[in-house]
């Protein structure tokens, strides 16, 4: 017949499955409990570093800060003052012998430059002087570049 | 799954094992909450009113729990939100380092406050001071 099924009839729907409220209980504290460790963690370490920070952060950004403005402000002062000191250096001698006693270059504005410029040209003649020792300053050698200068042994001369 | 809530010190986790009520987070509850049987309770959401075991109890409030205008009163309390009120732990008192109390603590037995735990108000001892000395 034409309003025969051809199929069997479906079986009824089974009930809705109800949980357990012991298990619904369980499982919601277990979310409870998961969602409390990491709320507790992430409040936790914030807490932390905002003590952190106003404990030692803070301190510490402030004298970087005020180390950097003190150098900043320092830094033109220097740098004027370091052309200054190199314009108002007087010349170097170009003569093999000052070049030879020149001081060492130990102080505070030599700089890799000028000891170059120091250095001594072998192909330039020698030096009409003897060498003195290496504790010599300058002085001593333009006293004995100075023909207007006696030494020292004429006052014990017997000539009159 | 974590099997065991916030780690305690304190608070006994079979306690808040058994918890019975639990009012979760983004729910609002006003009004008072009151027991005379031996259960417990979990706020993760908004409490406005108090709680009150007569006798026994465990209030566990969650780290996103806040609890306002309130007095709490049970054996073993277990703070890791913010509770604005009066407290009263008739065994033992913990307030995590995630905690906020604004107000008054008393308890009869044991407290523990972790690092970082901000507490504003006063922390009463309930017990006889001599005989805990002795």
């Amino acid at each position: 017949m034409l309003w025969s099924r051809s199929a069997p009839p479906a079986p009824p729907a089974a009930p809705a499955h109800v949980p357990d409220a012991q298990a619904l209980l369980r499982t919601a504290l277990r979310a409870s409990w998961q969602r409390d460790q990491r709320v507790g963690r992430r409040r936790l370490a914030l807490r932390w570093m905002l003590w952190a920070f106003w404990r030692y952060g803070l301190p510490l950004f402030l004298v970087l800060t005020a180390a950097v403005a003190v150098w900043l402000w320092l830094l033109p002062g220097l740098h004027q003052a370091l052309a200054v000191s190199k314009q108002d250096r007087p010349a170097q001698p170009t003569a093999p012998a000052a070049s030879q006693h020149a001081p060492a270059a130990t102080g505070p504005h030599e700089t890799a430059a000028d000891a170059i410029t120091l250095r001594r040209e072998p192909s330039w003649s020698p030096s009409p002087f003897p060498s003195t020792a290496a504790g010599d300053t300058p002085a001593a050698t333009q006293a004995v570049q100075d023909p207007s200068l006696k030494p020292d042994n004429w006052l014990h001369s017997k000539e009159p | 799954m974590s099997q065991n809530p916030a780690t305690t010190r304190l608070v006994p986790v079979e306690r808040l094992s058994a918890i019975t009520s639990l009012i979760a987070e983004g729910a609002v509850f006003d009004g008072n909450f009151h027991t005379t049987q031996d259960q417990g309770i979990k706020v993760d959401g908004l409490l406005k009113g108090n709680i009150t075991f007569e006798s026994g109890g465990t209030l566990h409030v969650g780290a996103t729990g806040v609890i306002e205008n309130t007095r709490l009163e049970a054996d073993y309390v277990f703070i890791e939100g913010k509770v604005i009120g009066t407290v009263i732990a008739r065994k033992a008192l913990e307030i995590t380092g995630s905690a906020t109390l604004l107000g008054d603590a008393s308890y009869d037995e044991m407290i523990d406050m972790h690092p970082r735990s901000r507490v504003r108000g006063k922390i009463e001892y309930r017990g006889d001071i001599d005989a805990a000395a002795s």
